[in-house]
């Protein structure tokens, strides 16, 4: 049981972590990437695995965007929410693009 | 194909975009909001795709952890670095060009074209002496006839 905090390291010398969501905390809608790292018993740390869980809106349907992480300049690319769903039943009939900008990190 | 322009939406009704090449090197952010059938819309999914120079080429094939157990069908193309401790089962298809020093123990199966240039080969079962002609059908030897006919050609005195 471990209450992650985003940005914040766990640490356990087991292979399997629950994660607990708080009703007061829930995870927000859409995707969440979890990060993992192991050691070994020289200190040698692996490289970050990691994947991505899809946290579903109970009350909306739940948009999923897919595209590469990294492109050739010059190149055209696809971007899908073929992963797109609506938990409530329903389906999705329209799809709403948004070229945000530069990405400042 | 779709050109977008920065924090202006585009709607579609089907569920993939091409993104027109032209986007700058560095990273963009991208966001997709969908609608079902009630007019619901969903919160906003965002994704970054950094646009660079060069793009490594994908890792392709599954990534070796243990020791290959099974045959090698096709040619090994990169040299071989490390030791090679494990048996090897397989048939040996390049032709020996230098000499043989060890025990052969199995049999040869393909034609030898060069001469042989090591120690006579000694036969364990023949001893040695000359070669004795050997007929593969030898023929039948048959016994003196004694009938009627033999006597044919000598007369009573």
């Amino acid at each position: 049981m471990a209450e992650f905090v985003m940005g914040t390291d766990i640490s356990t010398d087991t292979p399997v972590i629950e994660v607990t969501i708080s009703p007061n905390k829930p995870l927000p809608v859409g995707r969440q990437t979890f990060r993992l790292i192991v050691v070994d018993d020289s200190g040698n740390q692996s490289r970050a695995d990691q994947i991505v869980v899809l946290v579903a809106d109970q009350e909306a349907p739940t948009a999923v965007l897919s595209g590469p992480q990294v492109v050739g300049s010059g190149k055209s690319f696809n971007l899908s929410g073929e992963k797109s769903f609506d938990v409530g039943g329903g389906k999705v009939v329209k799809y709403i693009w948004t070229y945000v900008g530069p990405a400042i990190t | 194909m779709v050109a977008f322009v920065a924090g202006k939406p585009l709607t579609t009704d089907t569920p993939v975009v091409v993104v027109d090449a032209g986007l700058p090197v560095g990273r963009h952010r991208f966001q997709l909001v969908v609608v079902n059938a009630a007019g619901t819309a969903s919160k906003p999914s965002e994704i970054v795709v950094q646009v660079q120079r060069f793009v490594p080429p994908p890792v392709v094939g599954p990534i070796v952890t243990g020791p290959i157990t099974g045959p090698i069908t096709g040619p090994i193309t990169a040299p071989v670095t490390g030791p090679l401790t494990g048996p090897f089962i397989g048939p040996i298809t390049e032709p020996v060009t230098g000499p043989i020093t060890g025990p052969i123990t199995g049999p040869i199966t393909a034609p030898t074209t060069g001469p042989i240039v090591g120690p006579p080969v000694v036969d364990p079962i023949r001893p040695p002496g000359p070669l004795q002609p050997v007929f593969p059908n030898p023929p039948t030897v048959l016994a003196p006839n004694r009938g009627p006919t033999a006597r044919r050609g000598r007369r009573n005195p």
